[in-house]
């Protein structure tokens, strides 16, 4: 690195390196060295040659907002940057520019990096999503107050160059970007529900940031596929592909019971004879009272309907496949005691827990143990994010929940609270494979074998296969094998939808080598859908299509018609008959 | 234009104008002709000249929800588009083509014409607000919106 620290000794953040301190790493050409201590804007020159994965020059600026009243700019001393009240330490090395940051006798809300590096006029800019994605991932001209989670990819079409920044996955503070005309900043969040947390004595491990450039040999898809392994150094990634079927789209959480799970699982098992690789039937929910997605108690299932979870589970296994299960474990639908329930926005009538209690971390861990010894062998463990928050992931933007509250212990952030919820779940089940959905994909790599990657496919209206399915799976492909395996949500059909549009996402899915979940009424499966439902889960859980899968038209379109699997390519028609449905779904 | 009603004198829509019946007008190069009866994608070819303002040929498929329970599609007789309860009439002219409506003793809810044209995968497009833009929504992305009252391509 072109800048060290005016005075290396002054401080020493060795404890914080054993601690997993975050490091940024920025690719040389996106500023290192001279961008590094430059307040004017930096733009992006064409390179002729590729550059490596590295860590950023120091930011131009470092601003603190300590109580949520606004930014103030820090004063620097070397890699020191300081406020009244606090400090960030940013510490270069191979693995990315460390970002420490401290406030022991105050409270700390927010924290910016602000970089003048900005890029070509023409490049466009994707980003990622906070939880699911809701058919709005796309590559987008400039667009300043554009909230980036986690990572952007700037790609200039006229130059082929991809330029890339992030952080690594499991930071400590929720982190965003934002490019505008005059230069690029990462936005740590630090709050605790929805005021600013109290650290104490102690010193954060916030954020490793990176970065990388690619030439123009290398597609963006590529380049931001190269980019999520390395951000993730060690993904949880089963043995072999996950892949079954799933209630959910024609059941709905109504009308079905345990004869009917074990007709679902008699279907996959038929339709994934003589594959290897056993398929999951995964019980969505309804096999427990009350709402559609109801919170717990977790203890038994509903007792008319499924009145022995254990033995349906070893039934399942009996016909030929793994069998999994839904559950929401941080709401209750029975609340016991009201001090368990966490302060914030709440609507529903399934009420959230506080999920830094530790009363109810053991409740959580306790579910998931119990689950998982009845024999389920996959738990698709859901609304996590919404109960934690209040908020779906399409209304968050800059602010993951509602301002002033907080969870009772107020000395975490966020994001430490999540991962910690993530870890408990990981301990309490052991090699059960874990399916997040509404869960923070970044921070949940390395922790969830498997990762609902967008918002809900449908039994009702294709519209919202082809907005929600195609698109997640076309923008976090990049993420599938490196954080996680990327589940675009299932394949479903019922007569509500057409067969002539839902096979070709079944077909999509399946050649793509993501995980394929199929949602279909075996009752009303005909012997043609039948034959199609054999070979999309006999491709799937082979892998896919060998050579690898990438949407050819994603620059331009929310839902890529044009896809390269090995060396085909095969073009969709998602549009029905008066095109698009552009309806709220 | 290339497709002229069968029998322009079947009915007559005086009265719908009067009321204020709507017109479309897309340029030439947006397919006219060639693109008026077709089924499959056009897509819009580079041309060297701008073309003047005029009126797109027929759509391809004309469709009516009359009580909000979903689309059906009309069936076509020269500019005449009928469903079960109502019909669509399409007249091209100088001014655009007029787009007139009735459905004399039925509900109304929505009418969709969709034309086989297509872009180029590198376009930008930006349509108009309902009423005023927000969020940033008034921009050239090649998000999937809803484009009011206009439709803009560079």
């Amino acid at each position: 690195m072109s800048d060290q620290p005016e005075n290396p000794a002054r401080r020493k953040f060795l404890g914080n390196v054993a601690l997993g301190v975050g490091a940024i790493a920025l690719s040389p050409s996106m500023g290192t060295g001279s961008v590094g201590t430059a307040s004017e804007r930096h733009s992006i020159q064409e390179p002729s040659v590729e550059t490596p994965l590295g860590a950023p020059g120091l930011p131009a600026r470092v601003l603190i907002d300590h109580d949520g009243s606004g930014l103030t700019e820090t004063r620097r001393q070397g890699t020191r940057y300081t406020s009244a009240q606090g400090a960030v330490e940013l510490l270069a090395g191979a693995g990315g520019l460390v970002v420490s940051v401290e406030a022991p006798s105050a409270q700390l809300n927010r924290v910016v990096l602000r970089w003048p590096t900005t890029y070509a006029q023409t490049a466009l800019y994707l980003g990622d999503a906070w939880e699911r994605g809701y058919g709005d991932l796309q590559w987008r001209s400039l667009q300043p107050e554009r909230v980036m989670p986690w990572y952007f990819a700037a790609h200039d079409p006229a130059s082929g160059r991809t330029s890339l920044m992030g952080v690594m996955t499991q930071p400590s503070a929720l982190c965003f970007w934002t490019v505008d005309a005059a230069g690029t900043s990462l936005w740590l969040d630090f709050r605790n529900g929805g005021s600013p947390c109290r650290p104490g004595d102690r010193v954060i491990a916030a954020a490793t940031v990176v970065s990388l450039t690619t030439g123009k040999t290398v597609t963006p898809f590529a380049a931001l596929s190269r980019f999520c392994k390395q951000l993730c150094p060690a993904p949880r990634l089963a043995a072999a592909p996950i892949c079954g079927n799933n209630n959910w789209y024609y059941a709905y959480g109504k009308g079905f019971d345990a004869d009917a799970m074990r007709r679902d699982a008699a279907f996959l098992s038929e339709i994934s004879a003589g594959h290897t690789t056993r398929p999951y039937c995964v019980i969505d929910a309804g096999w427990t009272p009350g709402s559609s997605a109801p919170g717990g108690p977790w203890t038994a299932g509903d007792a008319k309907r499924f009145p022995d979870m254990p033995r349906l589970a070893a039934d399942m296994k009996t016909l030929g496949v793994r069998p999994g299960i839904w559950m929401r474990p941080t709401a209750l639908r029975i609340v016991d005691d009201p001090r368990r329930l966490r302060a914030g926005p709440s609507q529903g009538e399934d009420k959230p827990l506080d999920i830094t209690r530790p009363e109810n971390i053991q409740l959580i861990h306790d579910d998931l143990a119990r689950v998982s010894s009845w024999g389920y062998e996959l738990i698709k463990h859901d609304f996590s994010t919404y109960d934690a928050f209040g908020r779906w992931g399409s209304q968050m933007g800059a602010e993951l929940t509602d301002s002033r509250w907080s969870f009772a212990d107020q000395s975490l952030t966020n994001a430490e609270i999540i991962v910690r919820l993530y870890r408990t779940m990981r301990d309490a089940v052991g090699d059960v494979v874990l399916l997040g959905c509404n869960t923070i994909g970044h921070l949940a790599a390395g922790l969830f074998e498997i990762q609902r990657t967008g918002d809900d496919t449908s039994g009702h209206d294709w519209e919202r296969t082809r907005r929600m399915g195609v698109n997640t799976l076309a923008f976090r492909l990049p993420q599938h094998n490196a954080f996680f395996s990327s589940d675009a949500d299932c394949a479903a059909h019922t007569a509500a939808t057409p067969w002539e549009l839902d096979k070709q996402f079944l077909d999509l899915v399946a050649r793509s080598g993501t995980a394929l979940f199929i949602s279909v009424d075996p009752r009303n499966v005909t012997v043609e859908q039948k034959a199609a439902y054999r070979a999309a889960m006999m491709l799937a859980l082979s892998g896919g299509v060998p050579g690898g899968c990438e949407p050819l038209d994603w620059l331009h379109s929310t839902a890529p018609r044009v896809w390269r699997f090995g060396k085909q390519r095969v073009t969709y028609h998602w549009e029905e008959a008066g095109g698009t449905n552009p309806m709220r779904i | 234009m290339s497709d002229q009603p069968e029998s322009p004198a079947r009915r007559k829509f005086v009265s719908n104008v009067a009321l204020g019946v709507g017109a479309i007008a897309l340029s030439p190069a947006l397919g006219t002709g060639s693109v008026a009866a077709a089924s499959e994608p056009h897509a819009i070819e580079e041309s060297s000249v701008e073309t003047p303002l005029g009126a797109p040929g027929l759509p391809a498929r004309v469709l009516i929800d009359h009580d909000g329970s979903g689309l059906t599609e009309t069936r076509r007789q020269g500019t005449r588009y009928t469903s079960a309860q109502g019909a669509v009439e399409l007249l091209a002219g100088a001014g655009g083509l007029v787009v007139s409506v009735t459905a004399p003793s039925a509900q109304l809810n929505r009418v969709v014409l969709r034309w086989p044209t297509t872009y180029a995968q590198t376009a930008l497009y930006l349509g108009d607000a309902w009423e005023r833009g927000s969020r940033a929504e008034s921009t050239w992305p090649a998000r999937e919106t809803v484009c009011a009252w206009i439709a803009g391509m560079p």
